[in-house]
């Protein structure tokens, strides 16, 4: 099999053109623009292009699993930044409750106080 | 947590190109992951929900970085090869082909490195990496042809990932 290397300086102006279809062939994407992707077909250079191509993004794929090994600090340090944010979390919702708790206790003093207003003979009392 | 953090840890890698930035992006990550946890709806994989959320913070960060600064460092930190061991071909054009991918990844500018990424390593479909980015279908897909086309240059340029696997196969097979 050729590659990319050996592929890209034979490319015709009209390879040129298809540069973008080879790769979305190589991909196996379905919206392959029509005349850029008859050239694809009908063209040697473009269909090994494709192939090394679809090579490239084997290993592209298989990179995934590949896995970059962190600081050993940058764990303990976001565990750290998550149990502040819970605390905030939880400091945030009493303070929340503490707020609620204290409207409530306020209406009901107020509805107490309006209550006793306006029963009869409170202002002849007075 | 501890089992997704290296994936989560590398795809910031990836995406930012240096430490400092990937450590910053996986905390914000994860702060934010652990507030949204009730809308994960669970008709998608967590590990996706998670990439998805890096790739928003890491857009979100190197967007204000470039504000401030031209580009960004190379990626040049060692791999850790994981499944490549299960895949006879990927395990003969082996590490060359991974480290020539690596190396003309990092020297794609951030905002092409992103869509490139985001797609053909960790296939993301378009419509989530145009959310995540914060552009639209159209855009993504124009960066990623840009990216491509950049990509293949650069690796016909050097030589060639793809380019000298499978002759290597075929000698180390005689």
């Amino acid at each position: 099999m050729r590659t990319l290397a050996e592929i890209v300086p034979l490319r015709t102006a009209a390879c040129r053109e298809a540069v973008d279809a080879v790769a979305e062939m190589a991909a196996g994407e379905d919206d392959v623009e029509p005349r850029a992707a008859a050239h694809v077909r009908s063209c040697l250079r473009c269909q090994a292009e494709v192939a090394a191509f679809r090579r490239v993004l084997k290993v592209m794929r298989s990179m995934r699993h590949d896995l970059v090994v962190p600081p050993a600090s940058s764990l303990a340090a976001v565990l750290k930044a998550l149990d502040e944010a819970a605390l905030d979390d939880s400091a945030g919702s009493w303070a929340l409750w503490a707020y609620l708790g204290g409207l409530t206790a306020a209406g009901a003093a107020g509805m107490i106080v309006w209550l006793t207003l306006r029963r009869p003979g409170w202002s002849q009392a007075g | 947590m501890r089992a997704t953090y290296s994936a989560t840890y590398t795809l910031a890698f990836r995406l930012t190109g240096n430490e400092d930035d990937a450590h910053d992006v996986v905390q914000d990550t994860y702060l934010r992951a652990y507030r949204g946890l009730r809308r994960f709806r669970g008709d998608a994989q967590f590990t996706t929900w998670l990439y998805r959320i890096t790739a928003n913070c890491s857009a979100n960060l190197l967007a204000k970085r470039a504000r401030h600064r031209t580009e960004l460092l190379r990626e040049d930190e060692p791999v850790v090869d994981g499944r490549a061991e299960a895949d006879p071909e990927l395990r003969m054009s082996g590490s060359d082909d991974r480290a020539r991918i690596s190396e003309a990844l990092s020297q794609l500018p951030w905002r092409l490195r992103q869509v490139v990424v985001l797609r053909d390593i960790y296939d993301l479909p378009h419509g989530a990496i145009a959310k995540e980015l914060g552009i639209s279908e159209a855009a993504a897909k124009v960066r990623l042809h840009r990216a491509r086309r950049r990509l293949r240059d650069l690796l016909s340029a050097g030589g060639g990932a793809a380019a000298g696997g499978e002759e290597r196969v075929r000698a180390n097979a005689g």
